[in-house]
C-alpha cells in the first residue's frame, strides 16, 4: 500500500509532540520557532469561492442590450413583475451596464449587473474582474443534439448538486477522493517542508477540491484556535499540571492501525487537529496589522481569514497555496426577489474588501480568485425562481488577470438554441471547467506534463488554456 | 478457562449464514489472529454468566442475539437506542435482544413536541419567528422513555431531511414534521412519504407550497425541485441498485441512472396545486388559523392538468392531483430500488458506517416482505411492503451486528454527535434535563455540539451516505464514512470543547439559578478513590469494554494525577471522574461502537 510522504510527516510530528508533552502547550512554534525563513518568489495563490446551490447566472450578469433583455423578461415574467412590485431594480435603467474591453468580439450583446453587485461592477469597469461566460463541467465539446442522441460523453449525474460539487473541484462524482486543487498542489509543493501544512486552507467546508495524494487541507476561520477546554485549569484543575500533562500526553497519543480502521482514522485527527492548532497558535501570535474592513458576514470572515494566511505567508515560508471559501443559499427554485439581492451582497462587498486586502498587503497580483457553483439555472423560470441546469457564469479577479473581459460563450435567450438541452433553457457548458483549471495551474507555475494528467479531458478541447492572464 | 464455542445463527434459511466459515479459510493470518481474539473477548465474558439453549440435536447452542453479558446488552443498546444506564442494561442481560424490541414497538406513540407547542400556542400565540420546538426535539431525545422510536424518529431525519436553518416561522410547522416521522417510525415508508409530502413544511422547504401549473403563454413550467428530491434523496436515488445496495451495471460496465431530465419535467407536474388550507391558492391572509398543523390542500384548480410521464408510466392528462400524488407515490415507491437504497442509509444510522453487502439485502429484503423472524423465533412486521419494524428489526437483530464478522459491517459504527452526546446524557443518569436552558442547545441556527437534530446545511443532510474520507486509511478500503464528515480536524475540538462544558458541569445556562443537566455522578464517585475501579466502570459504561490496555493505562495515571485531599474530598473525586469520562470520550474506541 503507498503512503504518502505528507503522512509519514504528519504522523512524526504527531509522535514528537507526544514525546514532548506539556511543553509545547501554547507554544506550538514546531516549525517556526528556530529559523525564519526567507519569503519564496515568485508567490501565486489561488483561491476559489464556491457558491453552493447553483448561482442563478441570468439574474445576477444581466443580458442588457434591448432585444436580450425583452426576452428575458419574457421568459421569466413571473420574477421580473415580482421585482416591480417590491423596488422595481431589475428594470434596465436601474441596472449597471458593463463596458468590456473586448466588446467587438460579444456580437452586440450587453450584459449589466445589478445594483447590489456595485463593488464587483467597480471592480469589472477598473480592470480588476473578468467574467467567465458559458463555464461548467465538460469530457468534450456537447451540443443539444449530440447531448439529446446520446454521442456526446457528459459528466455523470447532471442537474444534482452533490455530484456537480463534486465535479466541479475534483471532476468525478460524489465520493472522488482527490481535488484538482489538491493535486496541484501536490505538484507544486515540496512534500518535505514543514510549511506544507499551510498550502491547503479550508475556511468551511474541506471538499474534495483540497485533496491531493499528499495534501490534505486544513481548516482556519480566522478565529485563534485555544487550548482544548479540557486542559485548561477551570476545568482539570488549577495547579493541577501532572494531570494536564498526561492528559495532554494521552490525547497526543498515536494509535497502530491493526485491524480498527475507523479508530485509526479518528484518533489521526485528533491528533491532526492538536498539530494544526498548536501550529496556527504559532504562526498567528504575530498576524501583521489589516486596516481593510470586511463585512460582518460568513464570505467577509472566511476571505479575511485567508487574507492573515496570505499576509504571513513569508514568515510561513510558502510559495503555492490554494484556499477554499463556501457560502450557500445559491439554490433559488423560489422567491427570486428576495433571495438574489441578498446573495448578491453575501459575496460583492467580501469580494471587494478582499481585493482592497490584497492591495494593502501587497498581495493583489499574486493571488488569483475565481467562483464557482454546482451549475447554472434554467432560462426558463418556474413561477417565482428557476430550476438546476448546468453551464453558468463566474468571476475571476486579481492584479494578474486580464480585467473587463468577458471570456468564453455568451448565454442565448432563445429556448430552441443549440447550446440549450431542452426547452427549459439549460445551458450546455462552452468552456470547461479543466480548461480554467489548468490556465490557473499553469499561472501557479505546474508544469504541462503534469496539467495533462490532473486533467484528463483537456486533450478533447483545442485550446488547452483560457487566455485570461496579462 | 476458554470454551471455544461459536455463536451460530439460527435463521438457517438466510443467504449468508455462511459468511464467516466461507471466508476464514481464505483470509490472512493477521485477520484470522484478529477474528480468534476477538471471539476469545467475547467468550472470556460471556462464559461467567452464559445461558445457553439446547438445540434439537442435544448441543448446546447460543442465540446470536441473546444479549449474554453486561457488556454485550451494552454493546447492543449503543446501537438501538440512545443511551441507556448500567442498571437498565443489566436488566436485559440473558434477555434476547429481539424481546426489547418487541417491547419498545408496543409503547404508544406520544406527541412529544406538537402537543406542548399547541399547548402553549393556546396559552399564548408563539410568536412566528422563534425556534420554540428546539428545546422539545432534545427533550425527546435525551430522555423520552420511547427510545427506540425516537432514535427511529431521528435516522429518518436524516433521510427525509428539513432544516430549521435558514428556514423561519417554523415551530408549530417544524412540531408538526417532527410528529409525521415519530408517528411513522415503526409505520409503513409508503405513507411516510405520503405525509411528508403533505407537510407544510416540507413544501416550503423544498418550495412547491403554492407551485403552480405550467403556463403555455409565457412557458412558466412548474418547479422541479421536489420532483428531483424525493427521487434522488427520499426513495430511489440516482442510479439503480441490486437488492444488496451495490450498483447494477450495463453490458458496458457503467452504472444505469434512474431517471433523466425528462421524468423530472414529468413528475414535477404532479407536485403542483398544494398549498397551506386556506380559502385561495397562494393567497397568505385566506389561510386557516391552524394551517401549521394541517396538511397541506390540494387547489386543483392550479394542479397541472397535463400528461405526467415518468419512471416508465404516463398519468394520463387531466388526473385529479391528490390522484396524480397517489398514484406518484405508488409508481416511486414500487421502485426496487427503495429496499436497498433506505435500508443501507438505516443501517449507517443504526449499526454499521460501511455495511456489508449481504447485511443490506437481508435488510432490504426483510423492507420488501414486511416481515422479519428473528432468531428466537418472534417475528416482527405486518407483511407489507416498506413495513418499518421489519426492516429495523432486520436492521438490529443481524446476526453480523450480534457475531464476530469480517465483512465491512464488523469495523462498526462511528457515533455521530447527537448520539454521543445524547449517551452521555442518558448513560451517566444527568439530572434535570431541561434543553431550553442550555444555550449549546437552543440557540439559534447554531450546533455547538457539531450536530443539531433538524439542522443539517441542506436536504443533503450532515453528511453523504457515500462520503469517503480523503486521506483516510478507510478510504484506502473504500469504506464509506460519513460521520467523518462532521468529524473535521478542526470540528472535533470544537464539539469536545462543548461536551467538555457539561462533563465538568460548566455548560452556559439562559437562568442561571436553575442547576439543569447536573451531572451528579453518584456511581462514580463511589469508585473514584480507586481509579482502576472507575476506569474500569466507565470502559464498561462508555465503551463496552473496548479500551485498550495501553488507554486503560494511560488514563488510569493521568487520573491518578489528581490527589485526594481530605478537605476537598468531594471536589477531587469529582475532578478525577470529570477527568475519566472527558478522556474516554476522545478515545476513538469511545466513537467507535462495536
Amino acid at each position: 500500500m503507498k503512503k504518502t510522504s505528507r503522512r509519514e510527516f504528519m504522523g512524526y510530528s504527531c509522535a514528537s509532540l507526544a514525546a514532548t508533552g506539556l511543553t509545547q502547550l501554547g507554544l506550538g512554534n514546531i516549525a517556526f520557532a528556530e529559523t525564519s525563513p526567507l519569503p519564496i518568489n515568485p508567490y501565486r495563490a489561488t483561491v476559489c469561492i464556491f457558491f453552493k446551490g447553483g448561482l442563478d447566472y441570468l439574474d445576477t450578469v444581466i443580458p442588457y442590450d434591448p432585444d436580450s433583455y425583452k426576452a428575458l423578461r419574457n421568459r421569466r415574467s413571473g420574477i421580473f413583475s415580482a421585482y416591480e412590485n417590491k423596488d422595481a431594480s431589475r428594470e434596465r435603467e436601474q441596472l449597471l451596464p458593463l463596458n468590456p474591453i473586448n466588446t467587438a468580439e460579444l456580437e452586440g450583446r450587453e450584459f449589466a449587473f445589478t445594483q447590489d453587485l456595485l463593488p464587483l461592477y467597480e471592480m469589472f469597469e477598473n480592470q480588476e474582474l473578468s467574467i467567465l461566460s458559458g463555464i461548467g463541467p465538460l469530457i468534450e465539446p456537447t451540443s443539444r443534439v449530440t447531448f439529446n442522441n446520446g454521442s456526446a460523453r457528459t459528466p455523470k449525474r447532471l442537474f444534482s448538486h452533490n455530484d456537480q460539487q463534486s465535479v466541479w473541484g475534483s471532476l468525478d462524482i460524489e465520493g472522488t477522493r482527490f481535488g484538482w486543487g489538491g493535486r496541484l498542489l501536490d505538484t507544486l509543493v515540496p512534500q518535505d517542508s514543514p510549511s506544507a501544512i499551510f498550502s491547503s486552507v479550508a475556511t468551511k467546508d474541506a471538499d474534495a477540491f483540497l485533496y491531493g495524494e499528499n495534501t490534505t487541507p486544513i481548516s482556519y476561520n480566522g478565529s485563534m484556535p485555544d487550548i482544548p477546554k479540557l486542559l485548561q485549569g477551570a476545568f482539570i484543575g488549577h495547579k493541577n499540571t501532572q494531570a494536564q500533562g498526561l492528559a495532554e500526553q494521552f490525547m497526543r497519543q498515536t494509535y497502530s492501525l491493526e485491524e480498527d480502521v475507523y479508530q485509526h482514522d479518528i484518533k489521526n485527527r485528533l491528533n491532526r487537529s492538536l498539530v494544526i492548532q498548536d501550529t496556527l497558535r504559532g504562526v498567528l501570535s504575530d498576524v501583521p496589522t489589516i486596516t481593510t474592513i470586511f463585512p460582518e458576514d460568513s464570505l467577509g470572515q472566511q476571505l479575511r481569514a485567508i487574507l492573515e494566511l496570505i499576509a504571513l505567508r513569508s514568515r510561513i515560508g510558502i510559495g503555492h497555496q490554494i484556499f477554499y471559501a463556501t457560502i450557500g443559499g445559491f439554490d433559488t427554485h423560489t422567491n427570486n426577489v428576495n433571495r438574489l439581492p441578498d446573495l448578491h451582497q453575501s459575496f460583492a462587498p467580501a469580494m471587494q474588501a478582499f481585493k482592497d486586502g490584497l492591495k494593502e498587503i501587497d498581495e493583489w497580483n499574486n493571488v488569483t480568485t475565481f467562483t464557482a457553483s454546482d451549475f447554472g439555472r434554467t432560462l426558463v423560470e418556474n413561477g417565482s425562481g428557476t430550476d438546476h441546469a448546468w453551464a453558468s457564469m463566474q468571476f475571476i479577479m486579481g492584479g494578474a488577470v486580464k480585467g473587463k473581459h468577458i471570456v468564453g460563450a455568451l448565454p442565448s435567450i432563445d429556448v430552441q438554441a443549440d447550446s440549450f438541452t431542452d426547452n427549459r433553457g439549460r445551458w450546455i457548458p462552452e468552456i470547461s471547467v479543466e480548461q480554467l483549471g489548468a490556465t490557473l495551474g499553469q499561472w501557479m507555475g505546474a508544469n504541462s506534463a503534469d496539467i495533462e494528467q490532473i486533467f484528463p479531458n483537456l486533450i478533447n478541447f483545442n485550446h488547452k488554456t483560457l487566455d485570461l492572464f496579462v | 478457562m476458554i470454551i471455544n464455542i461459536p455463536k451460530v445463527s439460527l435463521v438457517t434459511s438466510l443467504v449468508t449464514v455462511s459468511l464467516v466459515g466461507v471466508h476464514v479459510n481464505s483470509e490472512p493470518a493477521s485477520i484470522q489472529e484478529t477474528q480468534s481474539k476477538s471471539i476469545t473477548h467475547s467468550l472470556q465474558i460471556s462464559s461467567l454468566e452464559t445461558k445457553p439453549s439446547t438445540m434439537d440435536d442435544g448441543s448446546i447452542e447460543e442465540l446470536p442475539t441473546l444479549l449474554a453479558t453486561t457488556a454485550e446488552s451494552l454493546a447492543f443498546f449503543m446501537k438501538a437506542s440512545l443511551g441507556y444506564a448500567l442498571e437498565e442494561a443489566e436488566t436485559w442481560v440473558n434477555r434476547d435482544a429481539a424481546e426489547w424490541l418487541q417491547q419498545e414497538f408496543v409503547k404508544p406513540y406520544q406527541a412529544h413536541v406538537l402537543a406542548p407547542l399547541i399547548a402553549r400556542d393556546q396559552v399564548e400565540p408563539l410568536p412566528t419567528n422563534g425556534q420554540y420546538h428546539v428545546p422539545y426535539i432534545w427533550d425527546a431525545l435525551l430522555k423520552a422513555d420511547d427510545q427506540l422510536r425516537q432514535r427511529m424518529m431521528f435516522a429518518l431525519s436524516q433521510i427525509l431531511v428539513v432544516s430549521d436553518n435558514p428556514m423561519t416561522n417554523q415551530a408549530l410547522e417544524m412540531g408538526y414534521y417532527y410528529e409525521q416521522l415519530s408517528k411513522n417510525s415503526f409505520g409503513n415508508y409508503r405513507q411516510l412519504l405520503e405525509d411528508v409530502t403533505y407537510s407544510h413544511f416540507m413544501a416550503r422547504y423544498l418550495s412547491y407550497l403554492g407551485n403552480r401549473k405550467g403556463d403555455p403563454i409565457t412557458g412558466r413550467t412548474p418547479d422541479e425541485n421536489y420532483a428531483r428530491e424525493i427521487l434522488q434523496l427520499f426513495s430511489i436515488g440516482l442510479i439503480e441498485l441490486n437488492k444488496d445496495g451495490t450498483p447494477k451495471l450495463d453490458s458496458d460496465g457503467n452504472e444505469i441512472e434512474t431517471y433523466s431530465n425528462e421524468d423530472i419535467i414529468g413528475l414535477a407536474r404532479v407536485f403542483t396545486g398544494l398549498y397551506s388550507q386556506a380559502t385561495e391558492f397562494a393567497k397568505w391572509k385566506t389561510r386557516a388559523e391552524d394551517f401549521e398543523t394541517q396538511p397541506l390542500k390540494m387547489f386543483e384548480d392550479f394542479h397541472s392538468p397535463l400528461e405526467k410521464t415518468f419512471l416508465g408510466i404516463t398519468i394520463p392528462a387531466g388526473t385529479s392531483g391528490t390522484e396524480s400524488i397517489n398514484i406518484a407515490l405508488d409508481r416511486i415507491f414500487a421502485h426496487p430500488n427503495v429496499g436497498p437504497f433506505i435500508s443501507r442509509i438505516l443501517i449507517q444510522r443504526f449499526t454499521a458506517t460501511h455495511p456489508s453487502p449481504e447485511y443490506v439485502e437481508r435488510v432490504a429484503t426483510a423492507f420488501d416482505l414486511g416481515s422479519y423472524t428473528a432468531a428466537n423465533g418472534l417475528t416482527f412486521g405486518e407483511n407489507k411492503r416498506g413495513d418499518l419494524k421489519a426492516t429495523l428489526a432486520a436492521i438490529l437483530l443481524d446476526e453480523e451486528v450480534h457475531s464476530v464478522t469480517e465483512t465491512t459491517t464488523g469495523y462498526g459504527k462511528i457515533r455521530e454527535p447527537i448520539l454521543n452526546f445524547s449517551y452521555w446524557v442518558r448513560s451517566m443518569k444527568i439530572e434535570m434535563v431541561d434543553s431550553k436552558n442550555e444555550h449549546a442547545l437552543y440557540s439559534s441556527k447554531t450546533s455547538p455540539l457539531g450536530q443539531h437534530p433538524f439542522r443539517s446545511p441542506s436536504v443533503f443532510n450532515f453528511y453523504r451516505p457515500g462520503f469517503i474520507a480523503p486521506s483516510t486509511e478507510s478510504a484506502n478500503l473504500e469504506l464509506t464514512t460519513p460521520e467523518l464528515q462532521l468529524y473535521t480536524p478542526i470540528e472535533m475540538f470544537k464539539i469536545n470543547d462543548t461536551l467538555s462544558t457539561f462533563i465538568y458541569n460548566k455548560s452556559s445556562k439562559k437562568d442561571k439559578s436553575l442547576e439543569t443537566f447536573y451531572p451528579a455522578y453518584h456511581d462514580e464517585k463511589l469508585l473514584a478513590e480507586n481509579p482502576e475501579a472507575l476506569v474500569e466502570h466507565l470502559n464498561l459504561l462508555l465503551t463496552a469494554q473496548r479500551l485498550t490496555a495501553q488507554e486503560k493505562t494511560d488514563i488510569i495515571e493521568a487520573v491518578s494525577a489528581t490527589v485526594i485531599r481530605e478537605n476537598q474530598r468531594d471536589f477531587d473525586l469529582e475532578k478525577r471522574v470529570q477527568l475519566a469520562v472527558n478522556l474516554i470520550m476522545l478515545s476513538p474506541n469511545y466513537f467507535v461502537i462495536r
